[in-house]
C-alpha cells in the first residue's frame, strides 16, 4: 500500500496542472469566500433630489453612500439616474418625498428597503418607496440574466475547448492541417456551430425566464444580442487558448474549470461586487461575465439604453479583440498555417519546379 | 528525383530530423522504418504538408523551400516524440503535389468516432471536393474494396481496429490522390488485417499513386519498393531491402550458442551471429558443423547497419 501512496504523490507532483489545482483552487476560494462572498451590502449609492435635498441629506443614515445632491432633481431624474446605474438609490424630496430603490441590485435594495423601514419607524414618518425595475424584489428576476452568461461561458468556454482537444486526442486535426482547407475554414468551421448553439440557447433561456419566471424584458433584444455576441467572442476565445494548451479533454476541464470559477464566484452573480472588499472588487472587473451581467441586467430589468451600458459594451468590445485575435493567432500556429506576410517573406521562387536530380543522388547508403 | 517523383531533400527539422533525403516515385511504396521516436512522423507530417503549404492549388507539383525563418517553438502539438523538444527550424526542401491530390492518414486514425461510416466518407468528400458521379463511383469503390460496404451507419467508434484503420484509407483516396502518405497504419492492429491493409497500400501503388508508409515492422518494410530507416531523427539505410540486404557487411551465422552476445541477435530458437568484416578471429572459432551461415534479411541489415553505426556505445562492439 506504501508504494501505492508513494506511486501517487509522485504522480501528482510530476502533473503540475493537478499541483496548481490542488493548491491555488483552496486559496482562490478562501480568498473568495472570505474577501467577496457576502450578501450584506456595507455601503449603498444614493442621490438626494428635491428642494430639500441640502437639508435631508446630513440626517441620512452613515450606510448611504450619498454620490449627489441636487436641489433642482425631479423625480424622473432620480429614474433616469437608476436606470443609469449612477446610484441604487434616490431619495427625492418635496411635497410628496419618495424613496426610489433600483431592484435589479437585489441585494442592495433589499439593504435600503430595510433601512428606509426602520428609518420611518424611528422617526414615525412614513415616506413612499418605490421600487423600480425589479418591483417584487424577485430573486429569478436578477438571476435569469446572469444564468444567461453562465451558460454562454460554459458552452464558449468549456464544451469548445473540449470540442477542439477532442479533435487533436483523436489525431484529426493533424488530418485537417493536411486537408485542402484554409485556416480560416477550419477555424470558423469548428467555432461557428458552438457560435450557433449559444445564439440558441440565449434564445431559449431568456424565453424560458421570460415566461416561466415572469422575468421582466424592458430593454430591446437586439441590444442583449450584441451584448451576447461579445461576450462569447471572448468566452470562445478563451475556450480556443484553453484547447491550444490542453493534450487532453482532461487537462482541458481542469484549465476551463480554473477560469469558469472565478466568474461564477466573482463576477456579481452570486454575491454582489459592492459588498466586496476593495481588494478583490478589481478582479470582478476583469471578468468577462462582470460585465456581461450588468449588460443582461441592464437590458432586461431596467430598459437601459447604449448610452448608459457602454462602458461594459467597451469592456467587452476591448477583451473580444484581445482574446479572440490571440486565439485566432495560436490556432492557426497550431494547424502549423503561415501568415500570408511569412510566405511572402519566404520571398522570390518560394515555389520552384524540382530540379532534375540524377537518380542515384536520391539514394543514401550508410 | 525525376519530374513526377515526390519526397524531400536535405531536410533537417530541429530536433527531430537531420539531413533527410526521401523520393516518393510514382506507382512505389516507399516504406520509413524506424522506432518510436526515430522522426518518422515529422517526417511524413512535412512531406504531407500543412494549411497554407501549397497555396496555389493549381499547380501540380511544387517544390518549397524550408527555410529556418519562423520558430515553430509554439506550435505546441508539433513536439518531438523522443526529445519532448518542440520543433523548431526547418530546412531543405519538399516537393509534393498540391493540396487537392495528397492522402494523408495520421498516426491512430484521422477518422471522426462520432461519425458513421458514411458520414466520415461524406466529409472527406466535401473536403476533397468530390462530388456528384465520381462521389458514387467512388465511395463504392472504396467502400467495397475495405469491405465497409455492409455497415456505412455503423458508428466509426464501434468498428474494429483494422476496420477503422481501412475507413482512414479509405476517406484519404476518396480524391484518388497522386501523393498518399500514410503514417503506422498497421500498428495495434491483428495480423489478418495488416495483411488486407498491405493489399490495398500495393494496389493504390499499382494505380499509380506515390505511397509512403511507416511503420515499425520490418517485414511489412520488405514488400515496399524501397527503405528508408531513421534512426534518431538520422537516414540509417536507404534503397531497396533486397540491396540493402545483399550488402549487409560481414557474415551472418544462425547458432544454438552466440560467440558474441553484443554482436548477436534471437531469430526463433536460434541466435544469429554477425561476424563484422575483419574479425577473422570470430570466424575461425565457429564450429560450422552445428552452425549454419545464413543470408541476411532487411531486418538483419537494419540490426547491423545499427550495430555499427558510430554513435554505437564502444563496449558494444569493442566487447
Amino acid at each position: 500500500m506504501l508504494a501505492m501512496i508513494r506511486k501517487e504523490f509522485r504522480e501528482v507532483r510530476r502533473d503540475r496542472r493537478t499541483l496548481a489545482m490542488l493548491l491555488l483552487l483552496p486559496l482562490v476560494l478562501l480568498i473568495v469566500f472570505g474577501y467577496a462572498a457576502s450578501f450584506d451590502v456595507e455601503q449603498i449609492k444614493a442621490i438626494v433630489y428635491g428642494p430639500d435635498a441640502e437639508v435631508v441629506e446630513p440626517h441620512l443614515p452613515d450606510k448611504l453612500d450619498v454620490v449627489e445632491v441636487d436641489p433642482t432633481g425631479t423625480k424622473q431624474d432620480g429614474e433616469q439616474a437608476l436606470q443609469d446605474q449612477e446610484a441604487v438609490v434616490a431619495i427625492v424630496t418635496g411635497a410628496e418625498p419618495v424613496v426610489l430603490i433600483d431592484g435589479s441590485e437585489l441585494f442592495s435594495a433589499k439593504a435600503a428597503q430595510a433601512g428606509v423601514a426602520q428609518m420611518s419607524a424611528e422617526t414615525g414618518m412614513t415616506v413612499d418607496v418605490e421600487v423600480l425595475f425589479n418591483p417584487d424584489l424577485s430573486t429569478s428576476a436578477v438571476m435569469v440574466p446572469a444564468i444567461i452568461g453562465f451558460i454562454l461561458v460554459f458552452i464558449g468556454t468549456v464544451i469548445t475547448s473540449l470540442g477542439i482537444v477532442r479533435e487533436r486526442q483523436v489525431g484529426t486535426l493533424e488530418q485537417l492541417a493536411v486537408m485542402p482547407f484554409r485556416a480560416s475554414d477550419v477555424i470558423l468551421g469548428k467555432i461557428v456551430p458552438y457560435l450557433v448553439i449559444a445564439v440558441i440557447d440565449l434564445v431559449l433561456v431568456t424565453a424560458v425566464g421570460v415566461v416561466l419566471f415572469d422575468v421582466p424584458f424592458e430593454g430591446s433584444f437586439a441590444l442583449l444580442a450584441l451584448g451576447g455576441l461579445l461576450f462569447l467572442l471572448v468566452t470562445l476565445g478563451l475556450g480556443i487558448l484553453i484547447s491550444t494548451v490542453s493534450q487532453n479533454q482532461g487537462q482541458a476541464i481542469q484549465l476551463a474549470l480554473m477560469t469558469t470559477m472565478p466568474q461564477v464566484l466573482l463576477s456579481g452573480m452570486v454575491f454582489p461586487i459592492d459588498s466586496m472588499a476593495a481588494s478583490v472588487r478589481w478582479i470582478a472587473y476583469l471578468l468577462p461575465l462582470t460585465w456581461f451581467i450588468r449588460i443582461s441586467r441592464g437590458v432586461m430589468l431596467r430598459g437601459a439604453s447604449l448610452a448608459s451600458l457602454w462602458l461594459p459594451y467597451l469592456a467587452l468590445a476591448g477583451m473580444a479583440l484581445v482574446v479572440f485575435s490571440m486565439a485566432v493567432f495560436r490556432f492557426r500556429q497550431d494547424l502549423g498555417a503561415r501568415s500570408g506576410r511569412a510566405r511572402a517573406a519566404d520571398g522570390d521562387g518560394a515555389i520552384l519546379e524540382p530540379e532534375p536530380q540524377p537518380e542515384a543522388a536520391t539514394e543514401v547508403l550508410s | 528525383m525525376s519530374r513526377s517523383d515526390f519526397g524531400v531533400r536535405s531536410l533537417t527539422v530541429e530536433p527531430a530530423l537531420r539531413d533527410v533525403d526521401l523520393t516518393a516515385p510514382a506507382g512505389a511504396v516507399t516504406a520509413v522504418v524506424g522506432g518510436d521516436g526515430a522522426g518518422k512522423s515529422t517526417l511524413l507530417r512535412t512531406l504531407a504538408g500543412g494549411i497554407g503549404a501549397s497555396a496555389d492549388r493549381r499547380c501540380s507539383n511544387v517544390t518549397v523551400p524550408c527555410r529556418a525563418k519562423r520558430s515553430l517553438a509554439r506550435r505546441n502539438f508539433r513536439r518531438d516524440k523522443a526529445s519532448g523538444l518542440p520543433l523548431r527550424a526547418e530546412r531543405g526542401s519538399v516537393t509534393r503535389p498540391a493540396a487537392l491530390s495528397i492522402g494523408y492518414v495520421p498516426t491512430g486514425s484521422g477518422f471522426y468516432p462520432d461519425l458513421t461510416v458514411e458520414e466520415n466518407i461524406r466529409f472527406a468528400a466535401t473536403a476533397y471536393r468530390v462530388r456528384g458521379d465520381d462521389l458514387r463511383r467512388r465511395s463504392e469503390e472504396m467502400l467495397g474494396r475495405t469491405d465497409l460496404a455492409s455497415f456505412p451507419d455503423r458508428l466509426a467508434g464501434d468498428l474494429s481496429g483494422g476496420q477503422r484503420q481501412k475507413l482512414a484509407l479509405a476517406m484519404a483516396t476518396l480524391h484518388e490522390p497522386a501523393l498518399l502518405v500514410l503514417d503506422e497504419p498497421t500498428t495495434g492492429i491483428d495480423p489478418v488485417s495488416r495483411a488486407e491493409m498491405w493489399r490495398l497500400i500495393a494496389r493504390f501503388a499499382a494505380d499509380g499513386t506515390a505511397v509512403v508508409v511507416a511503420t515499425s515492422y520490418l517485414d511489412e518494410a520488405e514488400r515496399a519498393l524501397s527503405v528508408l530507416v531513421l534512426h534518431d531523427g538520422s537516414v540509417l539505410l536507404s534503397g531497396r531491402p533486397d540491396a540493402l540486404a545483399a550488402t549487409t557487411p560481414g557474415a551472418l551465422i544462425d547458432m544454438r550458442q552466440p560467440l558474441d552476445p553484443t554482436l548477436a541477435w534471437r531469430v526463433g530458437r536460434t541466435w544469429r551471429q554477425w561476424i563484422p568484416p575483419g574479425r577473422s578471429d570470430l570466424l575461425a572459432s565457429v564450429d560450422l558443423a552445428g552452425n549454419h551461415p545464413v543470408g541476411a534479411r532487411l531486418s538483419d541489415a537494419v540490426i547491423v547497419a545499427t550495430l555499427k553505426r558510430p554513435s554505437a556505445s564502444s563496449k558494444e562492439v569493442a566487447a
